[in-house]
């Protein structure tokens, strides 16, 4: 199987600060796995995760994504291959409070060619994803800032699936989330990358999540700053 | 692009309260700004055209703004008098269209009264050559009939046949016991006719006859006796006088000039009009110029709003990077919504304003009618006002392109 994401080294520090912050150990990724990154706040991985998406321009580094070295890439280019190639989640406050549920959803579409081609029809995609993660259809034109968090997790999911990226991101994405939800949307994550043929990368602190995953790694030894 | 507006305008009608109070106070300070220009236009066109078509005013050689707000505004100190043959001698003149005299310095409870004739009301023109015309009434029939203007008749509720009593000068005894009849009352005309009492300048003379060293004889004349009496003034204060051709002016106002028996002067009314607007322009900057400063307050007023919402605004800037959004399209979001207030707050204050305008002319009816339409000054001045907004606007984008380049997808706040 073919390495989606291929970290051989990366520095990285902040303008105006002495102390690197990050200093990454090689770390292969591979078509279909599901990765599970353990680490505390501070370790770096929001610094990482910044960089994965090109956000972030390391100092020195050998990253290569999806064959593309993303540090030759313009800020523009970077920005279309997050948009084609990412789904992203985070913790909390994923959507955009004024749109409706079916606007957040098909956002991704609006800056991504790759992603509208994908999907053939928008309003039966969209119901596709939300029968799929359990949302009701009467939520469609509801204001996103009228959801439940757990609605608003599931529908952030949603937005991340639409147009079957090659990579989804979620960075704490359960932390806000009940015991109940939080297991709903983890079956929900899994199946769904799956039937995707998405690679995932999973970032938490919360260790109790890291069964079902292919790999685990704990962020503070990848990063040598820290150790 | 589609998207770009759909966020925008959600993202305004999201914050609708704070939209529509930058709307409303961008639209406030549009309405002073053309406003401003618009009335002080009109003012400027109305005062320019207070009096219209009478081509020369003779009097005694006094600078033509005195002879001016004399005997048109009916201000100042009181010129020297002037024979009534000049007038006799000037209305034979072959170029006069028209002639008519008048003596100022009586007066009625503070309103000026200014003596003359009938011809006053066929011949004086303001505006765009209006005629003087009665709401009630009409011209002098008997010998002590008197004409009101609009505001005198409004002010004092007096009305058609009531009887009135003049005094010579503001501050002196009336002439108690001669009755003056209304036989007429004007149309308003924001004019200084409005504020006028006419009355005959023969009947000016005859109370001088009735007045025998300090006491009132009244002669029980009839109007016709009175008439056949062929009372005729020694002395006025000037006479108006219309040209049958403007080109003789000049050679006009030479003639008069040189008239025998007396010292007189001609004066331009419309060149004397001209000069004084010097003292509407004043005005009319200062008022330009706090309106500006109105709209720059509004403008910074929209700004402060903007910037204090950016920091709430920094997880949606992370969402929209996340999705693939450009550090440009962050940077358009925000100087689209800034430009989309500003404008459509330049819009509505054009709605307001033309509505204010419709309103004044229409149904208050008022003499002085304001211009509809913006002319090229004005439009300059809101390309002016939409150029500066366009700047003012890059101010919160350029804020949170920089939070968005700081920030990256994670926000912590």
């Amino acid at each position: 199987m073919k390495n989606i994401i291929e970290i051989n080294s990366c520095h990285f520090s902040y303008p105006n600060t002495d102390t690197p912050t990050l200093d990454l150990a090689p770390l292969h990724v591979r078509e279909n796995e599901h990765i599970f990154l353990n680490g505390k706040s501070g370790s770096g991985k929001s610094t990482f995760l910044n960089i994965l998406c090109g956000v972030l321009e390391p100092q020195k580094s050998d990253i290569s994504i999806l064959q593309t070295d993303i540090t030759q890439l313009s800020a523009s280019q970077k920005d279309r291959f997050r948009a084609d190639n990412f789904g992203i989640i985070f913790q909390q406050f994923n959507l955009l409070p004024y749109l409706s549920v079916s606007q957040n959803i098909v956002l991704p579409c609006a800056f991504s060619k790759q992603k509208a081609l994908h999907v053939s029809v928008q309003e039966s995609e969209i119901l596709k994803l939300m029968d799929a993660l359990e949302l009701p259809a009467h939520l469609l034109h509801k204001q996103a800032m009228h959801l439940s968090v757990g609605e608003q997790q599931r529908v952030a999911l949603a937005r991340a699936l639409i147009g079957s990226p090659r990579i989804i991101i979620a960075d704490e994405p359960t932390s806000a989330l009940d015991d109940e939800s939080k297991q709903s949307f983890m079956r929900h994550l899994f199946s769904q990358t799956k039937a995707q043929n998405s690679t995932l990368i999973f970032v938490s602190h919360d260790k109790t999540l890291a069964t079902h995953f292919d790999k685990v790694y704990d962020f503070s030894s990848l990063n040598r700053v820290l150790s | 692009m589609k998207t770009l507006w759909l966020l925008t305008t959600k993202s305004i009608i999201n914050r609708r309260v704070a939209f529509t109070l930058s709307l409303i106070s961008i639209a406030i300070s549009v309405v002073l700004l053309l406003g401003i220009d618009r009335i002080t236009k009109a003012t400027k066109t109305h005062f320019l055209n207070t009096i219209n078509q009478t081509d020369l005013i003779a009097a005694a050689p006094e600078g033509s703004l005195d002879v001016l707000l004399n005997l048109v505004f009916h201000l100042g100190e009181p010129l020297k008098e002037i024979p009534y043959s000049s007038y006799q001698e000037i209305s034979k003149f072959d170029e006069v269209a028209w002639a008519f005299p008048l003596s100022v310095g009586d007066s009625f409870k503070n309103y000026d009264a200014i003596a003359t004739t009938n011809e006053y009301f066929r011949h004086y023109k303001y505006g765009f050559a209006n005629s003087l015309s009665f709401s009630k009434g009409g011209n002098f029939k008997e010998f002590y009939d008197v004409i009101l203007g609009s505001e005198v008749a409004e002010k004092l509720h007096l009305s058609l046949h009531d009887t009135i009593h003049l005094s010579h000068s503001a501050n002196a005894h009336t002439h108690a016991n001669r009755d003056f009849h209304i036989c007429g009352i004007l149309k308003p005309t924001h004019t200084p006719n409005d504020k006028t009492v006419f009355f005959q300048l023969k009947a000016d003379e005859a109370i001088h006859l009735e007045w025998q060293s300090g006491n009132f004889v009244d002669m029980h004349l009839t109007s016709a006796q009175l008439e056949k009496m062929k009372i005729e003034p020694k002395h006025i204060s000037g006479i108006y006088i219309g040209l049958k051709s403007p080109f003789s002016l000049l050679h006009v106002s030479e003639k008069i000039e040189h008239l025998q028996d007396a010292h007189l002067k001609a004066i331009i009314p419309a060149k004397a009009l001209s000069q004084l607007t010097f003292l509407l322009k004043n005005m009319q900057e200062l008022l330009s110029l706090i309106a500006a400063i109105v709209f720059v307050a509004a403008l910074f007023g929209m700004l402060a709003t903007m910037l204090a919402t950016l920091n709430d605004r920094r997880r949606e800037i992370a969402i929209l990077r996340m999705l693939g959004a450009s550090v440009g399209t962050i940077f358009l979001l925000f100087a689209l919504e800034s430009f989309i207030i500003v404008t459509s707050g330049i819009v509505l204050g054009n709605i307001a304003l033309t509505l204010l305008i419709l309103f004044n002319n229409l149904i208050l009816n008022q003499a002085v009618e304001i211009g509809l339409f913006p002319d090229i000054y004005e439009l300059s001045m809101l390309g002016g006002m939409l150029i500066l907004a366009i700047i003012a606007s890059f101010l919160p984008a350029l804020k949170s392109y920089k939070n968005s380049l700081l920030d990256g997808l994670i926000v912590k706040i």
